[in-house]
């Protein structure tokens, strides 16, 4: 099942590449999210759908795939941004083709349980990423092209060295991630294991300083938004530290925790307060993408099982809305054809809808409670507070230059007063609209209901740095 | 799961209008959203007759969605639906012909299901889900003009400082929980009926619970956004901006009064803020000439008062006064939409006068409302901030200083209602409007919300007359032991607190009728038009500050990446560099060799 699930868009993702139509593709990501919902919903806990088959045995590497709660949900909200990308983009069958190519890579990536096939997909997904930039990006494409691979090559040399050294130190017969975690390296070695990973994920997630790739990356992608939307979902530093990097090593992590927690605190206020002065909306959404990760990194570094799980969710639920007004972006840009944001003004009155779903999405990203924004950021809050108050109060003061960065960007394209005119949601729009929302309040409403499965890893991540109930 | 209906009633509305309301004609969405209130009204009263009701949903991990109807709660349900009902009655009429005539009012409602999320949270994350909603609901309405610009502004700067207080609202929180694991109401006071854990950290927490308050109810030092809100439309000033949200801060205190009645230095805290803040919004009172500024400076400066009521520990006394002062406040804000109405959108007070004789109804809702504000005896705003005056001196928190301090600014409270009311009513006309008087529709709210404003205080009466209210909401809040006062006493003070009345009244009435005013006036009126400069203050240094950091940081962040390369630049450079020392001489590897041990030994010691 999971196989298929990885499969299937990939699959269309190759058919669409090989010239078939674009409408093809919007099925493929509709079969592809009906599929991730089934599996999440009938999903019965523990890790299911397992599958194992030797691809170097002799080296302890395995195709391993499987769904815990963790995967089942980021497998919905994947799904779920894709066809909501596959539905408004207005961009020709082969771009769209490998958009589907990289959400099956990444949900590969999230469903490994091998060390190394994560490894794979982690470094394969970059490939359509870059395509993307490169086919269809802007003037400037090839400086960010440039950018994202030495940051990514940068992190990830030590990464695969921390990769080998995790099963050479820690003595574990496999890569698969149970042996693992069984066998976890301690020690001088720990430290610098951790590291290896840490800078890999660091660039991923994005953390502060070494953000400096994504601006560039957003700017130069196309100004549909779609690989935007695919890059934001490609940010899984949040979730590879917390499924890899810190139960394998977590002595090393405990050396570094001060630190990261700091670099997450200073991102979160940092990317806020930056975004105030972008001058465009992906510069925009660049930054409150940092200011978002940093908060979802705070709660992951805290260690503690509520900072965890409302760290993950945030993250989840970032990838709907952010890719959601990369979207929106791309439908005010197909109409006005500029992204500045002091060129619009006043749009609220010819596009009623439009305006509102910008407001939903924007009030979601600055969490504002009953959208999918806030159940993170609260459970986020209540354990990093534990682990660290005063980095906490520091990153949380985003939740104010938040209010001020995405209002103000509100109120300078939707209200004031304006000449311009423009049409209101139509035709595929409307869809992406009713999806957009209904996540965006299903998931604020019941954030119960989609965390359920997170709870157990949550706990079980606390107890192995020696903490939780 | 009744109680979830008084939500989701109004909330039904929002949807309701949001999605169809386009598609309807006047006055349905108003006709709707009304009756979605008084039902909302109706079962609330029902259930509270009842004795009260619970409702429990999972929501997240150790945090239920949990909602309680007490004797507090319900008092809040009634007022927050009573008077909205009344008042978006009036605003079908107010409303009518506007473009986005069901947008407001499905706005309106969600202000409603908001606050009635605010209200009967039983933890503080629901409370805050409320909290942020009528954030929205107000920013929404605030900005509900949204074409111009400068209506756009206060909308966004509303939304931003109530931010500041939800981050010390959400801090709050987050102390509790690392206290306490939990965050349910019921339970914590249950928890902090012992010994405190560790009363500074605690002392902490309720403190940053108040600077939630502070943003919500706009005391000083983040009273700013209440003025500017103004900019939305009357009904939503009288409902959002005086009845009910920014009395929402009391309702926290009070709500939380197990813990703050633990806290006697956040309490003191708490009364001086709040008497500042009356202090403040009175004196900033008198020097507004738009007709609803002036209310809007009463209602922070009211607000005061219900804080420094909570403040001393008299937290009953603090909801009264939030009771009578929804009455009198929505009525004084309905009047001024009734005059703004019959002068076709005039709001300036120099532009005014001699309304008298055309508004025959309106005239005397003013009136009302006016002399309820000033604290007439035997109105209701006059029994209610007696109740504060004599709080100050008998409960634990309070002392003589406060006392004095809030008969002063009763004296201003009663000449600047004057001010307003002499302005706009009587004198000569000034504008060259043709008034006319309202229709029923916005008539008749007016008519009840007068009756309230004189009746609402038999609620509460001094000792010994009757008072039904301590005892009903008593079991609900925290028991601090009041001293009495002996009756001569008692009766001296209200008798001192009426003839103060009395006398700002007759000095607002005359002096404000003069044509040419002292000059020491004018200086101060000049101050006061600035509201002490406030604004500027905070925009020169933090605003502003602030946004030339966010500059400077963003042209800092686009030079980190050529940072980096240029670091690329430096390894190449120093690659080079290297590469050259590799020069084939011994004695040149053998030095590089003990250099290089040299910095080894260096690091391993250090």
């Amino acid at each position: 099942m999971v196989v298929l699930a990885i499969l299937l868009p990939i699959l269309f993702g190759l058919l669409l590449l090989l010239g078939l139509p674009r409408a093809l593709g919007v099925l493929g990501a509709g079969l592809s999210l009906l599929l991730n919902l089934y599996l999440f919903l009938t999903h019965p806990g523990g890790v299911a759908h397992g599958v194992q088959a030797p691809l170097l045995p002799g080296a302890g590497v395995y195709w391993a795939f499987g769904l815990d709660g963790l995967s089942a949900l980021f497998f919905l909200t994947i799904g779920l941004s894709v066809l909501l990308g596959a539905l408004v983009a207005k961009v020709e069958g082969r771009f769209l083709g490998l958009a589907l190519l990289m959400s099956g890579l990444l949900l590969g990536l999230f469903a490994a349980r091998d060390l190394l096939v994560f490894y794979l997909f982690f470094e394969a997904a970059l490939i359509p990423a870059l395509l993307m930039l490169f086919f269809y990006g802007g003037e400037g494409r090839i400086r960010a092209i440039y950018t994202l691979l030495l940051f990514t090559l940068a992190g990830s040399l030590p990464m695969l060295a921390a990769i080998l050294a995790v099963k050479a130190l820690g003595g574990s017969p496999t890569f698969l991630l149970e042996d693992l975690l069984a066998h976890p390296v301690g020690g001088n070695a720990a430290f610098w294991v951790f590291l290896g990973f840490a800078l890999a994920f660091a660039v991923k997630t994005p953390l502060f300083p070494v953000h400096a790739w994504l601006p560039l990356f957003h700017q130069e992608n196309h100004p549909s938004g779609l690989a935007d939307a695919l890059g934001t979902l490609y940010k899984v530093g949040v979730f590879a530290f917390f499924r890899f990097a810190i139960p394998l090593a977590p002595e090393g992590f405990a050396e570094l925790q001060g630190l990261l927690l700091f670099l997450a605190a200073i991102s979160a206020l940092y990317g806020a307060w930056v975004a105030f002065s972008a001058k465009d909306f992906k510069t925009l959404l660049a930054y409150a993408g940092v200011s978002h990760m940093g908060v979802a990194a705070l709660g992951v570094f805290s260690g503690t099982p509520e900072g965890a799980l409302g760290g993950l969710y945030l993250l989840a639920a970032s990838g709907v809305y952010t890719g959601g007004l990369f979207l929106l972006a791309g439908r005010l840009y197909e109409r006005l054809h500029t992204l500045e944001i002091g060129r619009f003004r006043g749009l609220a009155e010819s596009a009623p809808g439009l305006s509102a779903l910008a407001l939903f999405l924007f009030l979601a990203m600055v969490g504002l409670p009953g959208l999918s924004g806030f159940p993170g950021e609260l459970m986020t809050l209540l354990g990093a507070y534990k682990a660290s108050p005063w980095l906490t109060a520091l990153a949380f003061l985003s939740v104010i230059a938040g209010a001020a960065y995405a209002l103000t960007a509100f109120q300078k394209v939707f209200w004031e007063g304006g000449q311009r005119g423009t049409e209101d949601l139509k035709g595929a729009e409307w869809p992406f609209a009713f999806l957009a929302v209904a996540a965006l309040v299903l998931m604020g409403v019941f954030p119960g209901f989609f965390v359920k499965g997170l709870e157990p890893l949550a706990e079980a991540f606390a107890k192995i740095l020696g903490g939780g109930a | 799961m009744w109680l979830l209906l008084t939500i989701l009633l109004p909330l039904l509305g929002f949807a309701l209008l949001g999605l169809f309301g386009k598609r309807m004609r006047e006055p349905l969405p108003g006709v709707i959203a009304s009756l979605l209130v008084l039902a909302s009204f109706l079962l609330g009263t029902g259930l509270l007759l009842a004795g009260g009701a619970r409702f429990e949903a999972e929501w997240l991990p150790g945090i239920p969605f949990s909602l309680l109807l007490d004797n507090l709660s319900g008092f809040m349900l009634l007022i927050v639906t009573g008077v909205g009902f009344l008042i978006h009655v009036y605003a079908i009429g107010y409303m009518a012909g506007d473009a986005g005539y069901s947008r407001f009012f499905a706005y309106f409602n969600f202000f409603i299901a908001m606050m009635l999320t605010l209200v009967l949270a039983d933890s503080y994350p629901v409370m805050f889900i409320g909290w942020e909603g009528v954030g929205l609901a107000s920013f929404l309405l605030i900005g509900f003009w949204y074409k111009n610009a400068q209506y756009a502004d206060s909308a966004r700067k509303a939304f931003i400082v109530n931010r500041i207080g939800d981050l010390g609202f959400m801090l709050g929180m987050a102390i509790l929980w690392a206290l306490y694991g939990t965050l349910s109401i019921s339970e914590l006071k249950e928890a902090l009926e012992g010994p405190l854990k560790n009363p500074s950290l605690l002392a902490l927490a309720g403190l940053l619970l108040f600077l939630g308050a502070v943003g919500k109810s706009a005391q000083v030092p983040l009273m700013v956004w209440l003025p500017d809100a103004m900019a939305g439309p009357t009904p939503v000033s009288a409902l959002i901006h005086a009845a009910t949200m920014v009395t929402a801060g009391v309702y926290l205190i009070a709500r939380s009064s197990f813990l703050y009645a633990n806290l006697p230095d956040v309490s003191y805290t708490i009364a001086v803020i709040g008497l500042i803040t009356a202090l403040y919004g009175a004196l900033s009172a008198f020097g507004q000439n738009d007709i609803k500024k002036i209310v809007a400076y009463s209602t922070i400066s009211q607000l005061g008062y219900m804080f420094l009521a909570a403040g001393v520990g008299a937290y009953w006394v603090a909801l009264f006064h939030v009771f009578t002062h929804a009455f009198f406040k929505a009525l004084l804000f309905l009047a001024s939409g009734s005059v703004i109405h019959a002068l076709g959108g005039e709001q300036d007070v120099r532009k005014m006068g001699g309304l008298w004789k055309h508004l025959p109804l309106t005239r005397w809702h003013g009136l009302i409302g006016a002399l309820a504000l000033g604290g007439l005896p035997l109105l209701s705003g006059f029994w209610s901030k007696d109740a504060i005056l004599t709080a100050t001196l008998t409960y634990p928190f309070g002392g003589t200083g406060f006392y004095l301090g809030a008969l002063f600014v009763a004296v201003l409270t009663a000449m600047y209602a004057m001010r307003w009311f002499v302005l706009v009513f009587l004198g000569e006309e000034r504008g060259h409007h043709h008034p006319h008087e309202a229709p029923p529709v916005m008539l008749w709210p007016n008519h009840l919300l007068a009756l309230g404003s004189v009746l609402a205080g038999y609620l509460a009466l001094p000792h010994p007359l009757p008072n039904p209210l301590e005892p009903f909401l008593k079991p609900t809040l925290a028991e601090l032991e009041a001293h009495h006062l002996s009756l001569g006493a008692e009766w001296g003070l209200i008798a001192l607190s009426g003839a103060v009345a009395l006398l700002g009244l007759w000095l607002g009435y005359t002096f404000f009728q003069r044509k040419a005013f002292p000059p020491w006036y004018l200086t101060f009126e000049a101050w006061s038009r600035e509201s002490f400069f406030a604004d500027r203050v905070y925009n020169a240094l933090i605003v502003n500050p602030l946004k030339a950091l966010a500059e400077a940081l963003f042209y800092g962040d686009g030079s980190l990446l050529r940072g980096y390369f240029g670091l690329g630049g430096t390894v190449r450079t120093l690659g080079q560099g290297i590469a050259r020392l590799q020069t084939g001489y011994l004695r040149v590897y053998a030095l590089l060799f003990v250099l290089g041990v040299l910095v080894l030994l260096g690091v391993m010691r250090w």
